[in-house]
């Protein structure tokens, strides 16, 4: 995206088309920042489900921040949690960032003695764990950071504890992607007011540049392109999307077929 | 069709864990019709003497008393300028300490066997799996006859070649002993091969139980749960997890090659099956 660039006079769109956007992208960014609360709510809910589920002592979400390569601490549930809100650590140290950089969650005790606990951030916290578990949160193709759990009351964790931390970090990760698209919709929407429309009135030149933007978005996971392509077929003719709707069959099938042998029987209890 | 996104424990309901068949109240079921009940073999008395185990993993300490003096290699993959993983020397240190936990359980069951540390965690390829299935293939390369997997890649892209390799491995008489996702209803590469011996915990105190289960993927149970083992820094941890129960069957294996060198995979894990615990 161009950055920095002012809006320019968007070709053939007039004043009034051009307030008619802006108006939406300002509902849009509202919407977002509702949407970054009900997020925050999600999070918070599932945090103190944990610390319900498991008796323990606190819960706390991190995010992973590529920018500095550290662990951010968001949110937390729990009598001894909430002073870790707002700290960061390097993403892979302590027992978060085992968890985070490995992808397995780990469950540990007497952490007081073990060395992957950061005796800085203990104090910083004022609040030394007896038994820890950290377990990813595993969204797409990377994970999106880590939740952990301190001191469940009850003895130590179990792999059955490992397990269903797991699908609350799965929770976790899913309300985090879902915040990650609707911010990528925005700023695909940011773009494009802001972008180049000079390029000609004609709708294809419009339609070029609002394509450019959107795959200006994709990540590793290339999602707005895949976007882009789909979106771009609806000009096509009845016979490309014909060509386009049996390729599109074929790889459903064979990523079906694929995701089918990969799990190894996965889901079969004899 | 929609974009492809791994399996998780959301989208397939909640599933059981891997080690939930060695379960004190489902061992039961893990009861087997003859040859496969409880013997016990000579091969239990070997020290793992002669063996070489390789250790996949953050590095080991190996100036750690657990490990006793007996880690002889080090090795590390990193990933060069063109982002291309490659196999360095390196110092004996673990940069986590769960490649000394590792070791250290390893050298407890088999304090005869030989020790090398291949390093695929670290802060340039903080578990990459294509720096992970490097170390694997050089220790395939170097006829290394165990591996120890306490870690697996969860990536789609990297199924072939991890099935490649477990295959090569196979066939180059290279046992790889790998510990089940703790997180089940997930990839984890190479463990759900059929060619590895994979693994998953129970909750026993006792190092030398292990279970065989005959419902694939993870055939093997050992112990896992509150296990005491060392970390970075000469320390000592109670863990719990696959992790720590996959090198209580690695060193088993150790045993097993001590008495019979010439022992293929297949034969290793009838081995082990045959020796396994009745419930």
């Amino acid at each position: 995206m161009p950055a920095g660039r002012s809006p320019s006079n968007p070709g053939n769109l007039n004043g009034a088309g051009l307030a008619l956007l802006r108006s939406v992208a300002l509902r849009a960014e509202a919407a977002q920042r509702l949407e970054s609360e009900l997020q925050t709510t999600l999070l918070q809910s599932i945090v103190g489900t944990t610390v319900a589920i498991f008796e323990a002592e606190a819960a706390s979400i991190a995010l992973y921040r590529e920018a500095s390569h550290s662990l951010e601490f968001v949110i937390a549930a729990g009598v001894q949690g909430q002073g870790v809100v707002g700290l960061s650590i390097p993403a892979d140290q302590g027992i978060a960032g085992y968890a985070f950089t490995t992808g397995e969650p780990i469950a540990i005790a007497e952490p007081e003695r073990d060395p992957r606990f950061g005796k800085d951030f203990s104090v910083e916290t004022g609040f030394t764990p007896r038994s820890i578990l950290a377990v990813p949160m595993r969204g797409g193709a990377q994970n999106t950071g880590v939740l952990e759990v301190l001191d469940k009351r009850d003895g130590s964790f179990t792999m059955r504890d490992i397990a269903i931390a797991s699908v609350f970090a799965d929770q976790a990760a899913v309300a985090i992607q879902v915040g990650a698209r609707a911010l990528e919709a925005r700023n695909l929407l940011h773009a494009i007011l802001t972008g180049d429309l000079h390029q000609g009135t004609e709708p294809d030149a419009i339609d070029d540049v609002v394509s450019a933007a959107t795959r200006a978005q994709s990540g590793d996971d290339r999602f707005w392109e895949f976007v882009d392509a789909i979106t771009r077929l609806r000009r096509a003719r009845p016979e490309d999307r014909a060509l386009a709707i049996d390729v599109l069959d074929a790889i459903g099938r064979h990523e079906a077929r694929t995701a089918q042998r990969r799990s190894f029987r996965r889901h079969v209890r004899r | 069709m929609t974009a492809e996104r791994p399996p998780n424990s959301l989208q397939a309901g909640i599933l059981p864990a891997w080690s939930e068949p060695f379960l004190r109240e489902r061992l039961p079921e893990l009861r087997r019709a003859r040859p496969f009940e409880t013997a016990s073999p000579e091969w239990l008395g070997s020290t793992g003497a002669g063996v070489t185990v390789a250790i996949v993993d953050s590095g080991v300490e190996g100036d750690h008393p657990a490990v006793g003096g007996r880690l002889i290699a080090s090795v590390r993959v990193e990933m060069d300028d063109e982002d291309e993983p490659v196999v360095i020397d390196d110092d004996s240190i673990d940069v986590v300490g769960h490649g000394t936990a590792c070791a250290g359980v390893i050298h407890a069951l088999a304090p005869g066997a030989d020790l090398v540390s291949v390093r695929v965690l670290g802060k340039k390829n903080t578990a990459k799996g294509i720096a992970f299935a490097r170390g694997l293939h050089w220790v395939v390369e170097q006829g290394i006859g165990i591996a120890n997997l306490s870690l697996s890649s969860g990536s789609e892209e990297l199924f072939a070649e991890f099935h490649e390799l477990a295959d090569q491995a196979y066939f180059e008489n290279t046992v790889l002993v790998c510990a089940a996702s703790n997180t089940p209803g997930r990839s984890s590469y190479p463990s759900l091969f059929s060619s590895v011996i994979s693994v998953a915990a129970h909750d026993s105190p006792d190092p030398l139980t292990w279970y065989y289960n005959p419902r694939p993927p993870v055939e093997f149970g050992a112990r896992g749960v509150d296990v005491p083992v060392a970390w970075r820094g000469g320390a000592s941890i109670v863990g719990t997890g696959n992790s720590f129960a996959t090198p209580h069957i690695a060193g088993l294996v150790a045993r097993i090659r001590g008495t019979y060198p010439a022992a293929t995979p297949f034969e290793v894990k009838t081995l082990l099956a045959a020796a396994a615990a009745t419930p």
